[in-house]
């Protein structure tokens, strides 16, 4: 198991080098000066010089890139511009938002998803099947931010239910909090819930042919129980797979969900960001997302060896 | 003469055949059904200007915000432009992007992952920049380079085709890591065949299978990422009407005009859900093991 661990973690350390790198790589790509692009038109000479000063415009490259990593060790990941504040003060201030709101999206999938694709498995190929399967395609192939615009429409501003945006902290008022949430977590949520639904539903099919739930039914065992109790425990596997894909999918949601909704999170930072052209920002903020994603999965697969020997002495 | 009812004619051998993959596609309900909304949709795009009732970018300030009626089936939006006419036209710059999206994805993957699976010496470092532009979340990852590249419609294009091109390289070098190892495979290189021409008439034609299915899904997350892109204000800049940035513009009047944003969006989502069912028939018959894939 030990082996297993550091076998992952040296494969993961190459990919974060790449990933630092390319994080950094993210202003060279800027045509012409981003000093301008960040300070418009009409800067004088003296503005401009001050954002080449910040960002080291008026260094070579390599000098450049040699500082990023020099203060990146020290966990430093430079000043945003338009806050004016350290980058990554900026984020930790707003990674309890995007937590509270990816962590009820992933409950909500695998509250929805895993008895969708449950009962599309058990009624395999009739019409709860196919209706569950169009529902799953649905969800795929709505924009998300779409949805969440007509779901304001509808329970925020027609029905009156829900609040249209906002945050209210648990601390202030928990029922407040919940009701801010439900709206942007559910529209963060629809597209994984057809993503596990289908990996559910095509993992159980393979464990209903098995022999000993032939056996188990064979016995005179309801269906329910055959389902629960023996059949069941086999999902965990597709969960773990779903956690791990989708936080990257929320993380990525999270950046269009939290601005339609305007929850003050790191999606919105970084929205803000990409629209205020503040290039610390962004390169902090993919930086650090990507980072927690490799590590993420790191985890993800310790689970996998955990649940499942098979794993462990695999060709992974 | 019972002996005549076993003979081997040409019709019965026909018969007897397995279905082609065309006609097992023509009995698949969903790609079918799939295949004849796409349809619809490109050839909204092609013959736009043909069905459009009034020109997309024209203005008329008297007639803003105007329901759905007769003369105005979709209704106006904030300028008094014809959302009817705007969402006919945005499909070309949506279709478009997301074809070229998928094309060069196609490309790039393709030649990617057949030097990554092909080539043992181009596996690891390939694969481990795969990876790392992997590691970051899709959308954040093209919104933060079409930021740096500034709004374009070909700048769209390149950010999402750097975002997906890794995703299609994956699956591309793990079925030409399997295709390598076949017997026909070996056979020819023990025949002294050149590495070129394996790759060109062996691995290349027996890796397209998964390729297609991917490039199907590709096609659909590019023309909702498009979306998004242009949501943000990062995509195709207005007033070229795509279906994203009608939706951006709609969103400042949600409240006293929601159809502005509604049938953009109804747009996209039918364009998308056509392309997955298309994926998704495609899956069940060239290639029945693939599972689902998200990018």
């Amino acid at each position: 198991m030990l082996e297993f661990m550091l076998r992952r973690t040296l494969i993961a350390l190459p990919v974060l080098l790449l990933v630092s790198l390319i994080s950094a790589l993210i202003m060279e790509m800027v045509p012409g000066d981003p000093a301008v692009l960040i300070a418009g038109q009409s800067a004088t000479d003296l503005e401009l010089a001050q954002i080449r000063e910040q960002l080291g415009l008026n260094r070579p490259f390599l000098s450049r890139l040699f500082d990023w990593y020099v203060a990146l060790a020290r966990g430093d990941l430079g000043d945003s511009i338009l806050l004016n504040r350290p980058v990554t003060q900026a984020i930790v201030e707003r990674v309890p938002v995007t937590l509270a709101l990816a962590g009820s999206a992933l409950l909500l999938t695998i509250l929805l998803g895993v008895p969708c694709g449950v009962l599309s498995a058990v009624y395999a190929n009739t019409w709860i099947d196919q209706a569950l399967l169009t529902f799953s395609l649905l969800g795929v192939s709505i924009p998300n931010f779409w949805l969440s615009l007509m779901l304001i429409v509808l329970f925020g501003v027609m029905l009156d239910w829900l609040p249209a945006g906002g945050y209210i902290p648990f601390a202030d008022d928990p029922l407040g909090w919940v009701k801010c949430l439900i709206l942007p977590a559910f529209s963060l949520a629809l597209l994984q819930v057809g993503l596990l639904a289908r990996i559910t539903r095509a993992t159980m099919l393979e464990v209903l042919q098995q022999d000993y739930v032939r056996t188990a039914r064979a016995k005179g065992l309801p269906v329910l129980m055959v389902v629960g109790k023996h059949a069941f425990k086999n999902v965990l596997i597709p969960v773990i797979t779903v956690i791990g894909i989708s936080f990257g999918l929320l993380l990525s949601g999270s950046v269009v969900i939290e601005t339609v909704y305007s929850l003050p999170g790191m999606g919105r930072l970084l929205a803000n960001a990409v629209f205020g052209r503040d290039y610390p920002l962004i390169q902090g903020g993919l930086l650090v997302t990507a980072a927690v994603l490799v590590l993420l999965n790191l985890v993800v697969d310790v689970l996998y060896a955990m649940v499942d020997p098979r794993v462990r002495y695999g060709k992974r | 003469m019972a002996s005549v009812d076993t003979l081997a004619t040409p019709e019965r051998l026909e018969a007897a055949r397995p279905p082609s993959i065309w006609r097992k596609l023509l009995r698949h309900r969903l790609f079918m059904t799939g295949a004849t909304l796409l349809l619809l949709m490109v050839l909204l795009a092609i013959f736009a200007d043909l069905i459009e009732i009034r020109p997309p970018e024209k203005m008329q300030v008297r007639l803003r915000f105007k329901t759905p009626d007769f003369a105005y089936p979709l209704g106006t939006d904030n300028y008094g432009r014809d959302i009817y006419s705007r969402l006919v036209h945005g499909s070309r710059l949506s279709l478009a992007i997301g074809f070229a999206v998928a094309l060069i994805t196609g490309i790039l993957g393709t030649a990617i992952g057949v030097a990554a699976g092909y080539f043992k010496r181009l596996d690891g470092p390939l694969m481990r920049l795969m990876d790392a532009l992997m590691a970051f979340p899709a959308i954040l990852l093209a919104i933060a380079i079409a930021a740096a590249l500034g709004p374009s419609a070909m700048n769209a294009v390149i950010a999402l085709a750097v975002v997906y091109t890794p995703r299609t390289a994956r699956i591309v070098r793990s079925t030409v890591l399997v295709v390598r190892e076949t017997d026909y495979v070996q056979a020819a290189k023990a025949c002294g065949a050149r590495d070129r021409w394996i790759i060109w008439r062996h691995v290349l034609p027996n890796s397209m299978a998964p390729l297609i299915v991917q490039l199907t899904f590709i096609f659909a997350y590019a023309i909702l990422a498009e979306s998004i892109l242009s949501f943000l204000g990062v995509g195709p800049p207005p007033p070229i009407p795509t279906w994203g940035n009608m939706i951006a513009e709609g969103k400042d009047y949600l409240r006293e005009a929601s159809y502005i944003c509604f049938f953009p969006g109804v747009a996209v989502a039918l364009t998308c859900l056509a392309l997955n069912l298309l994926g998704d028939g495609l899956r069940d018959v060239l290639d029945p093991r693939l599972r689902v894939q998200i990018g």
